[in-house]
């Protein structure tokens, strides 16, 4: 009896331990390592504008903070067909750790076919591959898709290359400053002017599809807010008459704008639809409550108002109710703009400095992320994880363009031919 | 149709300039009464301005300043702005058949959209002031630019404190 | 009505001032402030990119003979025989400007590391000698148990072996600890990988799953590729109660 019982608890303890063996599987851990991927863009074959799609992919991908992009120069050249299947042997002799490739072929139509495949050259394998059909003048749009392909299947984020931004182009001395809208691509290439730069021009936003515009204008001696059709370059005063108005934006279905109009010493935030009509006013405490910015769902604006005293940020639902502070840092902020998912909010921050920061949409978590005298106007990339600003010097007042990481890390100058300011970022084209 | 406002606008204002004595105008010679704006037109070009420089020198000469100047963050007018204004009003009812654009500005240490906002409450406390001393406000349009306008172009105290003003623009 | 002089005067210079307005007025609004864009241009995503000879999928055509034999992963370590040129050596001419710095570096040796068979040291199988084989004769690998013990340290040596290139894996976000990978391999007696690895569960929020489960995916790839072929004793690789032809473990990282 004993002996039975024993084998049987043996049993029963052996197999309790097996089973315990076998349900714990081990566990690998990696990495995490901060450091740029070495990432080779050789000459893309098939058509001599293949240098220079190659060309454009390597700024794409610098810009971004994540590459050390090679090429197009220096490396080796291939043939269309080895675009799908390259060596990889090679490319790791060469230390690089993923290779884009491709190739250019006409189509029946006269367009093009710009092919796009992106390599693990560790691993040995292709990770995806992607076809641009564009007409042969927009061979820029077709690199910055397979830019984008590269990045987003690298990083894990939404793409943002394949997109534009408006901002105002400044030139001349600080005190005969001459303004002018500008668009341009987010690389700085296919800049142009919408504006003759008779009138001074400031803060000009794209609508959610990037068909329009809204900015300010001072016709006639007064900042008045005008709405711009790109395609046709038709444009017409949002407000009629001679009514103060300033700091527009689209909300997010295009429909609305949300603006500030002055009058009478106070500052409030109307809302009006984009094909006209009586505004509504949101707003009505004496202070100067301006900057408004729609959260993407459209349900509720954060803005600035000084109702407290000093520049704050406040969040309001999309009708005017349910007005609340948001920030309590210390210092003064501004500007504030709410991120493409939802989650932040990107503001000028006032202590001294103006300074670019980013808070959670609640209030709270506030990052810093700019180190300039006078950083102000954040804008969003589509993606949410760059944050496009305008810095001024001192003295002179040189105003540039520049794009930060909102993980961290150092604001790199935008290529603008002359000074720029008050930048908006386009949704991604197409 | 804006065409049709613009000519049938006109004709009202050739055929009310024909009519009635004037006085005899003091030097420079004064414009007619100025083409109302439509105040439903979207039409941005219907919004222009003329400035009146020889107007405005005359202002100047005989009122001292066409500027007053503002405190860091402030609307409020001391004492020699107040002065400058009572002699600005003064000007303006002795010369009909001008408007002024009250025009305020600020320095470059507040962000774009504040100081609009900021630039608008200076242009109006001196409109309001000019207001108490009698000048009626058909005569008058408030506006802001802002930091968009400055005169001085340090980045120092000095600086600022010259941008930080309101100024009475004769236009027609 | 008798006008006199200044009247004249003055009616004549209002009718000059209108006329001039007008003229303006009439020009400015016909003045057309901007350039209209050009039509948007449009961009058509073509899905089947690719040539008769290579398959329109991800999986790349067989590789060519100087590569080894080995199906799935591309060992790491074949480049000492092969007869490839070096990467410095351009095959098309691109540019009629060289390029001054050379952007491409050659190994001269395949480095791998040494340690790879000192990873093991000689008392490796301590662990499994309360397993003793009865019989005089050396061991079967047939006879060999793969028990628990002997499971979770050929587990461990696999993981040790591995470590490195794993430590090498970049970051790809904060919040990707939160997702976990469990994967399978089936190995060859020759330390290298049957097929790519599997990934049989990734768990974590549906969100980070989404956003790094490639990623996480595309690294254990990475690291099999780079620090195999794994050195395990051989009588272990199949038994009757199992072997590490098959190994599950879990990814993730810190």
């Amino acid at each position: 009896m004993r002996m039975i019982l024993t084998l049987l608890l043996a049993g029963i303890a052996s197999t309790a331990i097996a089973q315990d063996t076998q349900e714990a599987a081990p566990e690998l851990v990696g990495g995490s390592v901060k450091s740029n991927v070495a990432i080779a863009v050789p000459v893309m074959p098939g058509d001599p504008i293949g240098r220079q799609v190659s060309q454009v992919i390597v700024s794409d991908l610098r810009s971004t903070g994540l590459f050390t992009p090679l090429g197009p120069g220096g490396l080796p050249g291939y043939s269309v067909e080895e675009a799908g299947n390259p060596a990889y042997p090679n490319w790791r002799n060469a230390g690089v750790s993923a290779l884009v490739s491709g190739y250019i072929e006409p189509r029946p139509d006269g367009r093009m076919t710009v092919a796009c495949y992106l390599h693990d050259v560790t691993a040995g394998r292709e990770l995806t591959h992607q076809g641009f059909a564009v007409t042969s003048d927009n061979w820029r749009q077709a690199a910055h898709k397979c830019a984008d392909l590269v990045y987003s299947r690298l990083s894990g984020q939404q793409p943002f290359l394949d997109t534009r931004v408006v901002y105002v182009a400044e030139t001349g001395p600080k005190n005969n400053r001459q303004k002018r809208v500008a668009i341009m691509d987010s690389d700085g290439s296919n800049n142009r002017y919408l504006t003759v730069g008779r009138h001074t021009v400031v803060t000009p936003r794209f609508s959610p599809r990037g068909d329009k515009l809204v900015y300010v204008s001072y016709i006639g001696r007064k900042p008045r807010v005008l709405l711009y059709d790109v395609a046709s370059g038709q444009e017409r005063l949002l407000i009629p008459g001679n009514h103060i108005t300033f700091a527009p934006r689209f909300s997010p279905n295009g429909r609305d704008v949300v603006f500030s109009m002055a009058e009478n010493g106070n500052t409030d935030i109307y809302i009006v639809s984009a094909s006209g009509g009586q505004p509504r006013r949101l707003t009505s405490v004496a202070g100067a409550d301006t900057s408004p910015s729609f959260s993407p769902d459209g349900r509720q604006i954060v803005f600035e108002s000084d109702r407290s005293g000093t520049q704050q940020l406040y969040v309001m639902s999309a009708d005017g109710g349910g007005q609340r502070r948001i920030s309590f840092g210390g210092g003064r902020y501004a500007s504030p703009v709410w991120s493409p998912a939802g989650n932040m909010i990107a503001f000028t921050r006032i202590a001294g400095n103006f300074r670019i920061g980013v808070m959670n949409a609640g209030g709270g978590g506030e990052r810093i992320l700019t180190d300039g005298w006078q950083d102000e106007g954040p804008s969003w990339a589509p993606n949410g994880q760059f944050v496009m600003f305008h810095r001024t010097a001192q003295g002179a007042g040189a105003t540039r363009l520049y794009a930060v990481p909102v993980s961290g890390g150092s604001a790199r100058i935008m290529p603008t031919p002359a000074g720029g300011s008050d930048p908006s970022w386009s949704p991604i084209n197409n | 149709m804006n065409k049709t406002i613009l000519i049938g606008m006109t004709a009202v204002a050739l055929s009310l300039g024909a009519c009635g004595r004037k006085a005899p105008p003091p030097e420079p010679v004064l414009p007619a009464a100025p083409a109302p704006v439509d105040p439903n037109s979207t039409d941005p070009n219907s919004l222009e301005v003329v400035e009146l420089p020889a107007l405005q020198a005359d202002l100047v000469a005989k009122a001292g300043s066409d500027t007053i100047y503002f405190g860091t963050d402030e609307y409020s007018l001391d004492q020699a702005s107040q002065a400058t204004l009572a002699a600005q009003a003064r000007w303006l009812l002795a010369t009909p058949n001008v408007r002024a654009s009250i025009e305020g500005h600020a320095d470059e240490r507040g962000t774009r959209e504040y100081n609009q906002a900021l630039g608008e409450r200076r242009a109006n406390a001196t409109r309001d002031f000019l207001r108490s001393q009698g000048v009626p406000d058909n005569r008058m349009t408030v506006t802001s630019w802002g930091k968009e306008r400055p005169v001085a172009t340090g980045s120092n105290e000095e600086a600022w404190a010259q941008n930080r003003r309101a100024v009475t623009v004769i236009i027609r | 009505m008798k006008m006199d002089r200044a009247e004249l005067a003055g009616t004549g210079a209002a009718l000059a001032f209108h006329a001039a307005l007008i003229a303006a007025l009439t020009l400015s609004l016909a003045h057309v402030t901007s350039k209209p864009e050009p039509p948007s241009m449009e961009v058509e995503f073509v899905e089947d990119i690719g040539f008769e000879a290579a398959a329109p999928t991800s999986i790349a055509t067989p590789p060519p003979a100087s590569q080894a034999p080995e199906i799935g992963e591309a060992p790491p370590d074949e480049a000492a025989p092969a007869p490839l040129p070096p990467a410095t050596q351009p095959r098309v001419a691109p540019a009629p400007t060289p390029r001054p710095t050379p952007k491409v570096r050659t190994k001269p040796a395949p480095a791998k590391p040494a340690p790879r068979a000192s990873r093991i040291g000689d008392d490796f199988l301590k662990g499994i000698a309360d397993s003793p084989s009865k019989s005089d004769a050396p061991a079967k690998p047939a006879a060999a148990t793969f028990s628990a013990t002997a499971r979770a340290s050929v587990g461990q040596a696999i993981l040790r072996q591995v470590q490195p290139c794993a430590d090498r894996q970049p970051f790809i976000g904060e919040d990707a600890n939160k997702v976990r990978l469990t994967i399978n391999l089936k190995l060859a007696r020759s330390g290298r990988l049957v097929r790519p690895p599997t990934v049989l569960k990734t768990s974590g929020d549906p969100d980070l799953r989404a956003k790094y489960g490639d990623l996480l995916e595309d690294q254990v790839r990475r690291i099999f590729a780079q620090c195999t072929p794994l050195r395990l004793p051989a009588e272990l690789y199949d038994t009757p109660t199992g072997g590490w032809n098959d190994f599950t473990f879990t990814y993730r990282v810190n």
